[in-house]
């Protein structure tokens, strides 16, 4: 042995501890020991082989420590040494150790280390954090763990120590993203037990990370003025005003689950009094690690839309006036700027014509926010009227001009826009002074416009040699450059806005993808749940669709929700399905990842699972059952779904019949509205023509055809259209193989004639648009139709929706159709005795309940040629009419066309019959 | 099926766009040979993979049949050089055998078969696109500085798109294009020249089989886009008027291109989308690796050839005689300390 040198005595020692001759092992190894003492490998054996032989020796932790102490960069003696710690109760000893460990390397066993060991400690919270990183790491076995979180969650203990044990955590060394995931923690547990200052600290911290985090993307931000702090709420928004400036007031919101595309409206307050509405765009998202994907939006509220018209009071000088922020239509979420208004801010803000609106000025602010005319001079200097302006508008200030501009006064003033002027500028009415001369004079060079058409800055940055002379640019263009066909506003504006914005579905789902913390169910706990619901006779439908049907008020939702209790009455066992992951797309990631699903039995809901355990449980009693059954698959929606985990279930269900819905395009194109970038209908040409190329989901499109023909080319599909434009459309344009289509509406109309024709309740006829203020649904003709004929007397204008457009002669009407109140589109079209819909979908609709419930509620319809099931709608019951472009819809309302489908109208009456939808699956079946 | 060859000349600075060009044709036009004729230099620090672009051949002006190569490139600037050696490449190919040759601009797209265009070459030796196919009217004074008076000045052929046939006037018109070019490809605008193009105004006077393309699918471009209304088919054929599109001009990528698209496409969106498209493409194929300078704007000691340098040197005969290689900086500091000193 004398001989051999240390390196081979070990590789002696570990093949007899290979071999499991334990005995020999430890001889040799205690020998080794003596003849090499400074071996850190030979106390590292000597603990093995105890530790291996089950002898609970003191020792143990001695030749750990020494191995450890003799080199300390191995990374197995360190792991042994804290489990070791771990296991003789010596806590701290661990948890330092793990932390060693994971300061070299983020292991997961050093994770679950760690979080053993805080959870023996009792600091369930930080052991939470540490397990979800485990999770994280390692998502394929992560069954047990998520059991175990949701254990350690239900010990947590009161907020103020979470919070604590968060603070901790900030002395670690955290990444720059890791640091704010706690920090937004730390804010929103604070502002959740309504510790406002404290929350408004950690707030303002987050902030700042967060614009450290954009400015390492290379995001320039201005710097946060005023935090802010959340007040209510549900977990997940936030956000806070982050400026008052000469413009307005500008913030910015996270919200952790909205749809990334959507647009979010929020209103804005002082003192609970509404300043206006602004709608916001996702401005980009963040991936956190603890909560997936917020959603940025910013705000901002310009102070020409602010309207006050005299509520306020700004008597008081020391102030505790809130500006606050809230999501439309909602109450769960508040945002309030955290410094109180001071009285510098008031002051401020009056120089932008903001509190002179309130009529209840201080002494002091009258003084310096009102007019420069000194008491008593007032009567004498009023001036008459300027030509032309509007009624109760007095010119009390005189602009000087010279002949010059006299001289352009004189040419632009017939295509100046008084009324628009003085509505979108208030300061200028609030100088009394003569527009026209303001714009001369001061407003063209701050970029106002004379006019709705007319934009002063697009035609001086697009006419540089204009800009260069100096002139006026309006007067200009009338003199000028008009006759040499210059360009004054963006052409297209919305669509260009829309292709500068576009990415791929796949690009889109990167940003989708999240880490929740939801349990699994595993294979004995499904087994046992399933053992209750089954009996060998029992038939089952396995419903699948993009999220959890059971808890939404949308179509589909609503649709699956009526199939259950169908279903349930014909004794089959309900389960839904849908992705546990929600995506824009088909889930495209690669074969071996283990795909989750979450769950519910008869409308209950168990949890998460994965594909390999319900294919596993249910391999198993299909293995063991009768005959004398039905098993049927129906997927609804394969968004977030992935094709190779339902062909496994497929195959493991052993499925009588398999039945597809077709809701949407889906299965045409992944942009199941079929909208070419998002704008124009397509009609979904084959995918190598070059009107399909040049759009942005083309790729997507091929990649999702792909994986649909394996779908079907394994699943014999029966197709169910809730339309029969629907199934045209799909029959004409797919070419994916198919068992059949049948056409099966969720609801039917019926048409009465009335004894007497209803009689008409206003003398105005009140046309309304329903729901999202999106161009690809008319919104932009509504707005124009309102613009034209709002100020007729003929026509009143209405928008019913979670939006207000906030747009001239346009009344907005909140409605929110919910479970609880399904029916709220139909009592508020009814209430308002609203006589026209506009429906411009310019895709075809698959169905459209909208159109549906405005005829329910007395209305006649107006749409859009290419609205697809609303056309039909029209061309089956003779209730509307049909444009094709914004010229014809005009055409519709200043010609008799309106008046006449009225009348025709008011003869019939319609009421909704419930579909047969999930019946025709049973016919087929019985 | 005819041997056509397809090429596009430019420099790193535009490969991206070229790579768009390339995949674009090879899309709808499997079966054309593309080359691309690159003036730049092989960078040591950016060494190529030329196989894994979607180049079919890859040839360097420095290799072209030019006498005194680097003396005639130093005379031009990027632009003029790269529109330079499209003629000598056109004879290049000519001698090889290619039965057709179409020269592309690197910032066209294509979006269908050039069929059409083949079989023209069938009947006729040379093919050129008119920049414009109807008169503006006489009130819009911006398009007729625009369009109209551009043309006059720049040449009515857009020479972004050329085809020869391989035949006797097809060689004819491409000896005689390409020795202009090497003389005369400059833009000196006040001296009747412009590169490439304003001399092919002289070309249906020449060549009696050339062609003049009136499709409207043809070179689309900001110049023409006022009289072609662009529309999608529910087919999904992009039309123009009532051709297909065959290839797009996407010219100054940029706000300048898109402020002149938009004074002329105004709301036909679908030129909106085709231009969304191609900065998409363009981005795809960016490659950040690539240098940033143009290897024939310096002297070999590094400082940039400014223009005055370059001018001078185009026309002052002694100057060429003397420093035969204008770029190096060699002997005495060559032409770079000459010009430092005695201009």
């Amino acid at each position: 042995m004398n001989e051999k040198t240390a390196i081979q005595v070990f590789g002696d020692i570990k093949a007899l501890f290979h071999d499991n001759k334990l005995d020999d092992a430890l001889e040799m190894a205690e020998l080794a020991l003596q003849l090499f003492p400074d071996e850190a490998e030979g106390h590292y054996l000597c603990a093995e082989i105890y530790r291996q032989k089950g002898i609970n020796n003191d020792q143990i932790l001695g030749y750990l420590s020494r191995a450890y102490e003799l080199d300390s960069h191995r990374i197995e003696y360190i792991g042994r040494l804290a489990e070791r710690c771990f296991m003789e109760g010596k806590l701290d000893l661990a948890i330092s150790y793990y932390q060693e460990i994971l300061s070299r390397e983020p292991v997961v066993w050093g994770y679950i280390g760690l979080g053993n060991a805080l959870e023996m400690k009792g600091e369930f919270n930080v052991a939470a954090l540490y397990f979800q990183r485990a999770v994280d790491l390692n998502p394929n076995r992560s069954d047990a763990l998520l059991a175990r979180l949701e254990k350690i969650r239900l010990k947590q203990l009161n907020t103020l120590i979470v919070i604590d044990e968060y603070k901790k955590l900030i002395s670690d060394h955290l990444d720059e993203g890791q640091l704010f995931d706690i920090t937004k923690l730390i804010a929103l547990l604070y502002a959740g037990i309504c510790e406002t200052t404290e929350a408004a600290y950690f707030y303002q911290k987050v902030a700042e990370l967060y614009e450290s985090l954009l400015a390492d993307y290379g995001v320039e931000n201005p710097q946060i003025i005023h935090p802010g702090i959340t007040q209510s709420t549900r977990e997940g928004q936030y956000g806070c005003i982050r400026s008052v400036n000469e413009e307005g007031i500008r913030g910015w919101f996270f919200d952790m689950a909205a749809e990334p595309d959507a647009p979010v409206a929020l209103d804005i307050f002082l003192d609970n009094k509404k300043l206006g509405t602004v709608v916001t765009d996702t401005v980009d998202t963040y991936v956190s690690a603890i909560y997936g994907v917020p959603v940025r939006c910013e705000f901002s509220l310009k102070w020409s839309d602010v309207c006050l018209d005299g509520q306020f009071d700004f008597h008081d000088k020391t102030i505790k006036h809130l500006l606050t922020c809230q999501v439309s239509g909602t109450d769960q979420y508040l945002l309030v700027m955290a410094d109180p208004v001071t009285l510098e801010l008031l002051e401020e803000w009056s120089k932008y014509g903001f509190i002179d609106m309130s009529g209840h000025i201080s002494d002091r602010y009258e003084s310096t926010a009102v007019t420069d005319t000194a008491e008593g001079e007032e009567d004498e200097s009023v001036v008459e009227p300027v030509a032309g302006l509007i009624a109760d508008y007095v010119v009390t200030k005189i602009i000087e001009l010279d002949d010059s501009l006299k001289y352009q006064y004189e040419k632009i003033k017939d295509g100046f826009d008084i009324s628009y002027y003085l509505t979108k500028y208030p300061e200028v009415r609030k100088e009394q002074v003569d527009p026209i001369a303001h714009y001369l004079t001061v407003g063209a060079a701050k970029g106002f416009d004379p006019n709705l058409e007319f934009e002063s800055k697009y035609y001086l940055d697009n006419n540089h040699d204009v800009k260069d002379s100096g002139v006026n640019p309006f007067y200009h263009y009338i003199v000028s450059g008009r006759y040499e066909g210059r360009v004054y506003k963006p052409f297209a504006a919305a669509e260009r806005k829309t292709l500068g914005t576009l990415q791929t579905l796949e690009s889109r789902a990167k940003h989708w993808l999240s880490r929740d913390r939801n349990p699994l169910v595993g294979k004995s706990i499904l087994s046992l749940l399933l053992d209750k619901f089954l009996t060998d006779s029992t038939s089952i439908v396995l419903s699948v669709s993009h999220d959890n049907a059971m808890s939404g008020v949308g179509g589909i939702q609503l649709a699956i929700q009526q199939e259950l209790e169908l279903f349930n009455a014909e004794g089959y066992l309900y389960i839904h399905l849908y992705p546990k992951q929600p995506l824009p797309i088909l889930d495209l990631s690669e074969t071996s990842r283990t795909f989750y699903y979450g769950m519910s039995l008869n409308g209950t809901w168990v949890g998460f699972v994965s594909s390999d355990c319900l294919v596993e449980v249910f391999s198993d009693y299909s293995a063991n059952y009768s005959g004398d059954k039905e098993w049927l698959m129906l997927v609804h929606s394969l968004l977030g779904c992935n094709v190779d985990s339902l062909l496994a279930l497929h195959s493991a269900f052993k499925f009588n019949q398999a039945y597809l819905w077709l809701h949407d395009y889906f299965m045409i194109c992944p942009q199941y509205t079929l909208l070419r970038n998002d704008i124009t209908y397509c009609n979904a040409p084959k995918i190598d023509k070059a009107g399909c190329e040049i759009c942005v989901y083309h790729d997507d499109r091929v990649k999702h055809l792909a994986q649909f023909e394996i779908l079907f080319g394994t699943i014999p599909f029966s197709l169910i259209a809730p339309s029969a434009v629907a199934a045209q459309i799909f029959v004409d344009k797919t070419t994916l193989p198919y068992k059949n289509v049948v056409v099966s509406p969720h609801r039917y109309l019926e048409k009465t004639l009335l004894p007497v024709p209803k009689a008409k309740k206003h003398p105005e006829i009140r046309v309304a648009y329903l729901g999202q203020l999106v161009g690809h649904k008319g919104w932009f003709e509504f707005e124009k139709l309102a613009e034209t004929f709002g100020t007729s007397g003929k026509y009143k204008f209405y928008v019913f929706g979670v939006t207000n457009p906030e747009v001239k002669h346009i009344t907005h009407l909140s409605v929110h159709v919910s479970n609880t109140d399904p029916d709220a589109m139909i009592t508020a079209l009814k209430d308002n005795a609203i006589d026209v819909v506009v429906l411009g979908s310019k895709w075809p609709e698959t169905f459209c309940f909208t159109a549906h419930e405005a005829l329910v509620s007395g209305a006649a319809l107006v749409a859009h040629k290419d609205s697809g099931n609303v056309v039909a709608l029209i061309q089956q019951y003779e209730c509307g009419q049909i444009y094709d472009n914004i010229q014809q819809l005009v055409a519709m309302f200043s010609g008799g066309a309106v008046d006449q489908l009225l009348e025709a109208s008011k003869a019939y009456t319609y009421t909704l019959k419930p579909g047969v939808m999930s019946a025709c699956v049973l016919e087929n079946v019985n | 099926m005819s041997d056509v060859h397809v090429y596009t000349s430019c420099n790193y600075y535009y490969l991206d766009r070229a790579k768009v060009l390339a995949t674009s044709l090879k899309r709808h036009n499997p079966n054309y040979t593309f080359w691309l004729l690159l003036t730049d230099y092989p960078d040591d620090v950016y060494s190529h993979d030329w196989s894994a672009e979607p180049f079919d051949k890859v040839f360097w002006s420095t290799d072209l049949p030019v006498q005194n190569v680097n003396q005639w490139m130093f005379k031009h600037d990027v632009v003029e050089l790269c529109t330079a050696v499209k003629g000598p490449f056109l004879e290049y190919l000519l001698a090889q055998g290619c039965e057709k040759v179409i020269y592309l601009d690197p910032d066209i797209a294509v979006f269908d078969s050039l069929g059409s265009i083949e079989r023209l070459l069938d009947t006729y030796s040379i093919v050129l696109t008119p920049h414009q196919l109807e008169p503006e009217s006489k009130h819009e004074v911006f398009a007729i500085q625009d369009n109209e008076l551009c043309s006059s000045l720049h040449g009515v052929f857009n020479l972004g798109f050329v085809a020869v046939k391989n035949n006797k006037q097809g060689n004819q018109f491409a000896t005689w294009w390409s020795d202009r070019l090497q003389a005369f490809c400059f833009d000196e605008k006040d001296k009747g020249i412009f590169v490439d193009q304003k001399l092919c105004d002289l070309a249906p006077c020449y060549f009696s089989e050339l062609y003049i393309l009136r499709d409207y699918g043809c070179n689309v471009a900001s110049w023409n886009l006022g009289h072609r209304k662009i529309k999608i088919t529910d087919e999904g054929t992009i039309l123009v008027k009532n051709d297909t599109l065959k290839f797009y001009h996407f010219t100054k990528l940029g706000p300048i291109g898109d402020i002149m698209t938009e004074r002329y496409a105004k709301d036909n969106v679908e030129v909106y989308e085709l231009w969304a498209w191609y900065k998409r493409k363009v981005i795809e194929f960016k490659d950040e690796r690539l240098p940033k300078t143009w290897y024939y704007g310096y002297y070999a000691n590094g400082e940039k050839v400014t223009n005055e340098a370059r001018i001078l040197y185009r026309h002052r005969k002694d100057l060429q005689n003397y420093f035969t290689d204008p770029y190096s900086t060699e002997k005495d500091g060559g032409y770079y300390q000459w010009f430092l000193v005695n201009a």
